[in-house]
């Protein structure tokens, strides 16, 4: 099992469990594990929805899934590899913070004794204090930029932290020298390298803890997929293994409901598999012993035995990521606003530097007095708002997004965002809603219906499913009994004998197979000669309901649009973008989809690959793309778009490679997205104007020699409230145009369709 | 002058009594589990009405 070794005798595991909501959750799940043989420790992590179990590694394992699942609550072991990275940089960032807001602080005070006028000594006094203090503080907590720094000039390019570290070092050498070697006191300034560092890692902590909240909440959507599988072990019985643990040859027990964890081929058993989260497919596939299963796909309608062919490794999820990998090394979408603005800025100011050194040198002939001004110069221009102004809006901007259901793993997606000329969007499960619904329920008659129904009741197929809403949909209905005898024929439909009458709800072509008592004896062997391809190759899926082989009513099946499809592609054509839609189904399918929201540019039956060639194609003709999808098959799409959205539904790799993911079921949220993002944009642009026109006010200032350390320090801080304040601003305003926006829209969030794992 | 000798270590030290148990707290995990931790100071244990006992999982052991 995938569990932790932490000493001799004990291990740890953890189980992720979504549904842990408040109080009361925590509560019974620790009282009621911690009851169990064996558990030493049982914690509850509200936060990341996480349950850590420890016990005696001596005996048997507990039954913790078990015990949860009769608690009411999926669960599943959570192993993410790469989450571990990311949690280090976090601890690392806030201990830099505190470390460097403990320096700041006190030699701040230290400071304000020295400009208010101490004596000669006590100020040489209170500068060796601020030394000390200093200088460790920057070694450690100024690691992050020096780190980024030395990268981006070993890779012969420049960022925003070149011009800071540079600042940072320089102004402590020239510090530390006066202080220490030429014992003087005018030109020290400790206090700004160490406020500088402060208030950047402000911005860089914040950026950080709202990509770590996304990325949180984003893996907490995964309760879709499983973490591994039941594996028939060559005795008897069964075994539960992580993902990892499976290997080509294991014989995966697959019940209906559940998904499939990797690629496989059916050994035994027959049913039908929704592929929609993986190739597009809107319509169910009928599988029987020697088809392959994809991974992701979901069983529906019976048990299968399948033997794996591929560990995860080797997947078609995996050949996914592989894409995906190679698209994100390969390509880059563009340089963040902030390393743009540095790419000149920086030079700037250092050649202002270098100038006014050399002017200095030339009319004083002073060589300690000319570094002083041109290290005044990289002080006071030092980058501190321009580092404050991107990473504060975006923040204050995914909050906002966040409360409106949509995450946003980077804040470079919101400056890529306003670029967009052209929405490619996915069909199956992103403009329909990727359930089949039924069209025609008007035209049945009640007692037709009703008998469909009480079949449809014992059935998990979309179809069934669809009949059952429909016939919810009608008011005052009644329930009929759910009969007993109702059996469901993989890839067929479902039949019920009463009273003599055989009774079948399927394909056509089955249903109406002439009845015989004989005939039942070597029905499976029947079935088998049936062609699986009778789907007609319309947009309409047709099931119908016979007696006897004698049709008494037609199903017809749609994949029917999302309510809101129409209104927003409407609202994003009327800004003025180029709609495309790109999809793995059917062409009649896709064809009747574009028509009813009038796409004149659409592709059918594409391939992941293709679908990329597509976006890669836009991107050439000059066009910004944003890509919305939610299939495995979308996944590479969405890495190699310039910015792309995925629903909350969507599967694993799909959110994972989405810059963005909107958790509540509606379209409206791409709107919502685009809008906050030119806000946000205007934000950043007001912010680095702020800045920059500080920046421009205080060189003169410096180059002409006026800088003493208390205006450097007054003008940093003043600069980065300013830019501060600017950001937050958007909160307060904000909140009053979010309210009238989202008011209209429907807040359901997505329920998830989760098999039983466990 | 004098007074320094003994303020600045004082204050000093002080700030870093602070900045140490700022670290111990993050490195016990304090923070890890912060909505959770507003929901558990409701949780009164066992302290319950004796009649009228609410069994929340539906088996016989409810506490």
């Amino acid at each position: 099992m995938a569990s932790k070794v932490l000493d001799k005798h004990h291990r740890e595991i953890v189980f992720s469990v979504p549904d842990i909501k408040c109080g009361g959750c925590i509560n019974r799940i620790e009282k009621r594990i911690g009851a169990l043989d064996n558990v030493t420790k049982v914690r509850v992590n509200l936060t990341s929805k996480q349950v850590t179990v420890k016990w005696n590694s001596q005996q048997d394992p507990p039954a913790v899934s078990h015990c949860l699942r009769s608690l009411g609550y999926i669960s599943q072991i959570s192993v993410d590899p790469l989450d571990t990275d990311r949690d280090q940089v976090i601890p690392y960032l806030i201990r830099a913070l505190a470390v460097a807001a403990f320096a700041s602080g006190n030699i701040m005070l230290l400071s304000v004794s020295v400009w208010s006028g101490a004596e000669q000594q006590t100020k040489h006094l209170f500068h060796v204090l601020s030394a000390l203090i200093a200088l460790p503080a920057v070694a450690y907590s100024g690691q992050v930029f020096f780190h980024s720094a030395w990268r981006s000039l070993r890779h012969r390019s420049t960022n925003m932290d070149v011009p800071i570290s540079i600042g940072i070092l320089l102004t402590l050498g020239l510090s530390c020298y006066d202080t220490f070697v030429r014992q003087s006191t005018d030109a020290v300034y400790f206090e700004a390298p160490v406020m500088l560092v402060f208030f950047l890692l402000i911005g860089r902590t914040l950026d950080h803890l709202m990509r770590k909240k996304a990325s949180t909440a984003v893996s907490g959507l995964a309760k879709l997929q499983p973490s591994g599988a039941w594996i028939s072990r060559v005795g008897n019985g069964v075994e539960y293994r992580t993902l990892s643990e499976i290997v080509p040859g294991d014989k995966l027990k697959i019940a209906a409901g559940e998904y499939v964890a990797v690629d496989c081929l059916v050994d035994s058993g027959s049913s039908d598999v929704d592929c929609s989260l993986v190739t597009g497919e809107s319509v169910p596939r009928n599988v029987h012993v020697g088809d392959k299963l994809l991974a992701g796909s979901r069983n529906l309608t019976a048990g299968l035995y399948a033997i794996a062919t591929a560990d995860v490794k080797d997947s078609y999820l995996s050949q996914m990521m592989s894409i995906i990998q190679n698209i994100e090394n390969t390509r880059s979408k563009g340089r963040r606003l902030a390393d743009k603005v540095s790419v000149w800025y920086a030079p700037v100011v250092h050649l202002a530097a270098v100038l006014s050194f050399i002017a200095w040198y030339y009319l004083t002939d002073d060589l300690h007095h000319s570094v002083t001004i041109a290290i005044a110069v990289l002080i006071i221009t030092c980058p501190c708002a321009l580092g404050l102004a991107v990473p504060m809006v975006q923040v204050v901007i995914a909050r906002r997004l966040f409360e409106a259901g949509i995450l946003v793993k980077d804040g470079a997606a919101l400056e890529r965002l306003v670029q967009i000329d052209t929405v490619v969007f996915d069909k199956t499960g992103t403009l329909t809603t990727g359930k089949p619904q039924l069209v025609n329920a008007e035209a049945i008659e009640p007692v037709a219906f009703e008998m469909a129904v009480a079949m449809a009741r014992v059935s998990q197929h979309p179809y069934s499913q669809a009949i059952l809403t429909a016939f919810q949909d009608r008011a005052g209905t009644v329930f009929p009994e759910e009969p007993e005898t109702a059996i469901e024929l993989a890839g067929y439909g479902l039949q019920l004998m009463v009273a003599g009458c055989r009774y079948r709800l399927g394909r056509p072509v089955w249903a109406v197979e002439p009845f015989s008592e004989s005939l039942q004896q070597n029905e499976s062997s029947n079935h088998a000669n049936i062609s699986s391809t009778v789907e007609a190759q319309t947009a309409l899926s047709e099931s119908v309901l016979t007696c006897n082989g004698e049709v008494i009513a037609e199903f017809l099946f749609e994949d029917s649009l999302r309510d809101e499809a129409v209104s927003t592609i409407n609202s994003l054509r009327a800004q003025g973008l180029h709609i495309h839609c790109l999809s793995g189904d059917s062409a009649s399918a896709v064809k009747s989809c574009a028509t009813e929201l009038a796409i004149d540019q659409f592709n059918a039956e594409l391939l992941p690959d293709e679908k990329v060639a597509y976006v890669d194609t836009l991107a050439r003709s000059g066009h910004k793309t944003m890509m919305i999808g939610d299939g495995l098959n979308d996944a590479p799409a969405l890495a190699a778009a310039h910015v792309s959205m995925a629903p909350g539904s969507a599967s694993e790799v799909g959110r994972n490679s989405a810059d963005l993911v909107f958790t509540r079921n509606n379209l409206q949220a791409v709107l919502q997205a685009i809008t906050l993002a030119h806000i946000a944009n205007r934000s950043i642009k007001q912010n680095l104007c702020i800045a920059l026109a500080y920046n421009a006010l205080a060189l003169p200032l410096a180059i002409g020699g006026w800088v003493t350390p208390l205006v450097a320090a007054l003008a940093m801080s003043a600069s980065s409230i300013v830019v501060m304040a600017n950001a937050l601003r958007l909160n307060a305003w904000g909140c009053l145009t979010s309210h009238s926006k989202l008011s209209g829209l429907n807040n359901s969030v997505v329920t998830p369709k989760v098999g039983q794992y466990a | 002058m004098r007074e320094f000798i003994f303020l600045i270590p004082v204050s000093l030290c002080l700030g870093l009594i602070g900045l140490a148990a700022f670290m111990w707290a993050l490195r016990k995990e304090q923070y890890n589990d912060l909505d959770g931790a507003a929901h558990r100071i409701l949780d009164d244990d066992d302290d319950r009405p004796i009649s009228t006992v609410i069994d929340d999982s539906g088996s016989g052991n409810g506490g």
